[in-house]
Parts: structure tokens; C-alpha cells; sequence
């Protein structure tokens, strides 16, 4: 049977046959799904799915069954092929072996669709009876998270005593320093990359304030403290320590968390772009307003072309809150419009101030 | 001159033991986290280099389970070696070990077949020893493609049963 023929025998399918003797060499093939070339060299040593077959290829009979094998994915000429292949010996020609590549690009993206699925499904399965294992070892991860934050406080302490003896390595220590402020260079312009791409993403101002309640105001510096002082950023930065807020028990009446966030990123952007050892925070706390006071020194240039302003933009300029930085005194303020402090009849003014030093 | 000859080999299992894993990490050196099925075979190719041949491995990499009747008998047809891959994470994929094994030494009669029991990775030594023991069958490595360990071994294994047969 000549090609055509074959062809015509599988009229209406979008398949190739080809036509190769046994061993492998081609004689014709009408390229509908792959293009193969005339060339010396036998199909068996180029095409993966018959080097596999060679042996029972050259040993095919006129009167066995045709091979069929569905679903073949393999890759020629860097090119991923899935086919169903059938071989059989050609009837007018013994020396022959037709090869028909039938692909159904439908038939096969709805089977794997389906099988995708299923496996997915029971994977899934599997892992839901995983959960409640992965439940507990979140709850052994946040505890292993506490132990090494005390770790780390402890850690501190030691260094500071360690700090004494080792004063006569000055090299050593200028070197470290050397490093650290490579690092945080390196760190500051990805930060501020980070920022661009992150302003870049932030919709037209409008953020979402949040619901307003009372909220203790020294127990939400305290824990804003706590969190700049974990933050992984900030731990070369020789500044960093902890805030120690005086006695302040006033409630304000605020939306929390976008103050939390505010408050935090104004106290982070401070601590990571001053050089100064020592950062003290003020309360002032009025009927209302709040006003936040923070001395530092020298507050790195780059603190004043951040892109926190606009990342706190729409919250400050909505509730008629401001942050300024007074270079002069070494001293950034941040106010914020409240709506009431609970602070009714006690003293107009509750000042208190907090540390965050070496 | 050393000879050259081209093999076929199976990679036979449950689906999502890590079989397609095996082989990219074996042919290409990649791990991937993300699944997806691979439909009916693929094929890769990978020489492996033996003392005094140069094995040209075809790896069939037959997606679904052993036992299924979907898989039709002409993927078997002229393998040299078999690799069962089981998920040592996930037991519903070694329940028919047994089974599956005879299944196999049953289609392709006197052609090396190696027991492997992957993601290795996801169990602790001793929970992966007692494992061991409670298996009908010997399982002759315990890998992980995700970080490589006996992947190599696995492949290399076969490829010298098999020049041995050859
Ligand atoms: N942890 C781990 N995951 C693996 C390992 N091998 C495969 N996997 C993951 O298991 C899933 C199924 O792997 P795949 O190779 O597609 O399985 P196949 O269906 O047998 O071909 C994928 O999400 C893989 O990332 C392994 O050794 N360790
Ligand atoms: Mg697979």
C-alpha cells in the first residue's frame, strides 16, 4: 500500500504515517505532525520512542497484531510530542513497517484535564489527614520561635558584658563594622527598591482605617517596640534596642491597626536610616491629639526621600494627622488627630517617654 | 571500543510517588514542587556510562497505576529493567506492593526489578526503618528526588543488572 493510500484509509483524522524499513531507515512519511527529514541516519537512533521498539520493530510479522501504544509523549527536535503510535507491517510489502502518529490535541488536554484532577483530588485527600499533624508543628514552631527570641535577649545582655574585654581588637571591630556597612547599603537601596515597586502597586490613596476603639497606649508601644526590635532588617544596624516605656496608662481612641502600622513604620524608617546609638520616644498625649516625639541623630538624608510619606499619606491627610522632621533639634514628630482619649476628666496631658537604646 | 546498546527501561507506581520526579532529577538534575500528571508515557533518554559498555537507557516513565487495566500490555513490551517506585509518605501507594511486584515479574519474566520507596525525605530514620520492616517485599533503596540521595545509585544499579543480562 502506497502512503496515500494509507492516508486515505484514515481519512478525517489529523494523523502522520511514515513509512520506514526494519531497520529504521525512512522511506516516506507525509509530515503532518512532525517533520522528518531524509537523511541518512536510521529513525531508530533519532527517535526515542523507536529506539525502545528497535528489536520487535525488525522482528515484526505481516500477521501480528498491529502495535499499539496511546498516548506517547516524547521529545524530537526539541519539540514535546504526545501521540498514539500503531505499528504493523505494511500488507503489499514485507520489508516494511508503517507507522501511524495519530493526535488528537482535544481528546488528550480533556483526558489530562481529568486525570490532573482526580490525582490532585487524592493527593489532597492525603494531605487533609496531614493537617492536624501540621497543626501541631506549627504549634512546636511558635514555640521554638519564643524560646529563641529570649535566647536572643539573653544574647544581647551577653554581648554587651563581652563588649569590655575585646575593646584592644579595634581592627577586628573596624573590619565588622566595614562589613555591616556595606550590608546596610546594600540593604538600603533594596529596600528602597522594594518601596518603589511596592508604591508602584498601591491603588489611588485609600486605606482602610480599620474599626476605632479604645486602645492602651502603652502596651501597643510596647509591642511596636518588640516588633522593630525582632525585625531581621533592622538587627545589623548597631542602633537597635529596646524601648523602655515609662508608666502611661492612657486609652485612645483610634483604629488600631493602621495606627499599629503607621506607628511602625515611621519608628522602623527612623531606627534603620539614623546612625545615632540612642533614640528616645516622647508621648504627648492631648484631649485630641497624640503627639509622638522622636530625638535622633543624624537621620540619614535618604530617611527624607523615602517613599513612607506616601505610604502614610491618605491615613495622615484623611484624619489631619502630620509627621515633621525638625533636622535642627534632631527630632521627628508624628501627630495624630484622635477623636477622644479616655483621659476625660484626669489631666488634659499625659507625657511619657520611652528609649530604644544600644 | 566499548559497544553501545540502547535499553529500555519501566518506571512503574502509584501516581504521585515521585516517579516523573526520579527521572528529571536523574536525567536533568531538577527537582520541581509543583505536580502535574503525566498522561499514558514519556519517554527520556539518558547514557549511562558503564566499564566496558555504554548503555543507552530509554526511560518510560508510565503514568497511573501498575494494576490498572488502562495500561495496555504493549508499554511492557521489550523492557530490560523495572524500577517500582512506592511513596513512603503516603501508604495507600505500597498496600499492593505486593501484589503490583508479581504483577510485573509476571509480564516482563526474568528482567531485573527494583524496589524503591521515594520521598525519603519526609520521614524521620526510625519511622522509615520500621517501614522497612513491615514491607512484604525488600525494598532496595529508599530516595529522594528532591535532594538526590540514591537517585543515582537507583539508575546505576539497574543499568549494571542489566549489562550483567546482556
Ligand atoms: N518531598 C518530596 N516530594 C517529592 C519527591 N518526589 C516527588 N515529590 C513530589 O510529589 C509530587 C508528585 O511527583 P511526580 O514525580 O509528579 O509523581 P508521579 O505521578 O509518580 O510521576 C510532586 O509534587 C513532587 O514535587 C521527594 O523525593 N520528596
Ligand atoms: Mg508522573
Amino acid at each position: 500500500m502506497s502512503l496515500d493510500a494509507l492516508k486515505l484509509s484514515y481519512i478525517g483524522k489529523r494523523l502522520q504515517v511514515v513509512i520506514i524499513d526494519k531497520n529504521g531507515f525512512l522511506i516516506d512519511t507525509c509530515n503532518t505532525l512532525l517533520t522528518i527529514p531524509a537523511t541518512s541516519i536510521s529513525l531508530f537512533d533519532n527517535i526515542v520512542l523507536l529506539d525502545s521498539l528497535r528489536h520487535h520493530l525488525s522482528q515484526l510479522k505481516i500477521e501480528d497484531t498491529p502495535l499499539f501504544f496511546p498516548n506517547i509523549e516524547f521529545i524530537y527536535n526539541q519539540q514535546t510530542i504526545v501521540v498514539d503510535s500503531t505499528f504493523f507491517v505494511n500488507t503489499h510489502n514485507e520489508s516494511q513497517i508503517v507507522w501511524i502518529l495519530d493526535n488528537d490535541p482535544y481528546d488528550y488536554r480533556a483526558l489530562f484535564n481529568m486525570q490532573q484532577e482526580r490525582n490532585e483530588l487524592a493527593i489532597r485527600s492525603f494531605y487533609g489527614h496531614c493537617n492536624k499533624k501540621m497543626v501541631e508543628n506549627l504549634q512546636i514552631i511558635d514555640q521554638a520561635n519564643e524560646k529563641m527570641y529570649y535566647t536572643l535577649v539573653q544574647y544581647t545582655a551577653v554581648q554587651e558584658q563581652l563588649a569590655q574585654p575585646i575593646q584592644h581588637l579595634d581592627n577586628v571591630i573596624a573590619t565588622l563594622q566595614e562589613y555591616v556597612g556595606k550590608m546596610y547599603l546594600r540593604e538600603l537601596i533594596e529596600l528602597s527598591n522594594q518601596l518603589q515597586t511596592n508604591i508602584q502597586k498601591i491603588p489611588a490613596p485609600k486605606t482602610y482605617r480599620g474599626e476605632e476603639h479604645f486602645v492602651p497606649l502603652l502596651s501597643l508601644l510596647n509591642g511596636v517596640s518588640n516588633a522593630i526590635w525582632v525585625t531581621p532588617q533592622l538587627t545589623y544596624n548597631p542602633i537597635i534596642g529596646i524601648i523602655n516605656l515609662q508608666e502611661s496608662d492612657t486609652n485612645i481612641l483610634l483604629p488600631e491597626i493602621a495606627f499599629r502600622q503607621i506607628l511602625y513604620n515611621w519608628l522602623y524608617l527612623i531606627v534603620y536610616y539614623s546612625k545615632s546609638a540612642h533614640i528616645s520616644l516622647n508621648t504627648i498625649v492631648g484631649l485630641n491629639e497624640l503627639q509622638l516625639l522622636c530625638s535622633h541623630q543624624a537621620l540619614n538624608p535618604a530617611y527624607r526621600e523615602s517613599y513612607h510619606w506616601q505610604l502614610c499619606e491618605a491615613w495622615l491627610n484623611e484624619s489631619h494627622s502630620h509627621i515633621n522632621i525638625d533636622e535642627a533639634a534632631e527630632q521627628s514628630c508624628l501627630t495624630i488627630t484622635v477623636f477622644q482619649t479616655n483621659a476625660i476628666n484626669a489631666t488634659p496631658i499625659a507625657t511619657s517617654s520611652a528609649n530604644i537604646s544600644k | 571500543m566499548i559497544r553501545s546498546i540502547s535499553k529500555k527501561i519501566i518506571l512503574a507506581g502509584s501516581y504521585g510517588v515521585g516517579k516523573t520526579s526520579l527521572i528529571s532529577r536523574f536525567v536533568y538534575q531538577r527537582f520541581s514542587f509543583s505536580y502535574q500528571a503525566t498522561l499514558g508515557v514519556r519517554i527520556d533518554r539518558k547514557v549511562v556510562n558503564l566499564p566496558n559498555l555504554t548503555l543507552n537507557m530509554l526511560i518510560w516513565d508510565i503514568g497511573g497505576d501498575v494494576t490498572q487495566a488502562k495500561i495496555p500490555e504493549s508499554y511492557y513490551l521489550g523492557s530490560s529493567g523495572t524500577i517500582y517506585v512506592f511513596d513512603v509518605s503516603r501508604p495507600n501507594s505500597f498496600e499492593q506492593v505486593g501484589k503490583d511486584i508479581d504483577l510485573l515479574k509476571d509480564k516482563m519474566p526474568n528482567t531485573p526489578i527494583l524496589v524503591v520507596g521515594n520521598k525519603a525525605d519526609l520521614l524521620e530514620p526510625n519511622l522509615l526503618h520500621a517501614l522497612d520492616q513491615q514491607l512484604p517485599v525488600p525494598v532496595n533503596y529508599y530516595t529522594s528526588a528532591l535532594d538526590g540521595t540514591n537517585v543515582e545509585e537507583t539508575f546505576l544499579q539497574l543499568a549494571q543488572s542489566i549489562a550483567q543480562n546482556a
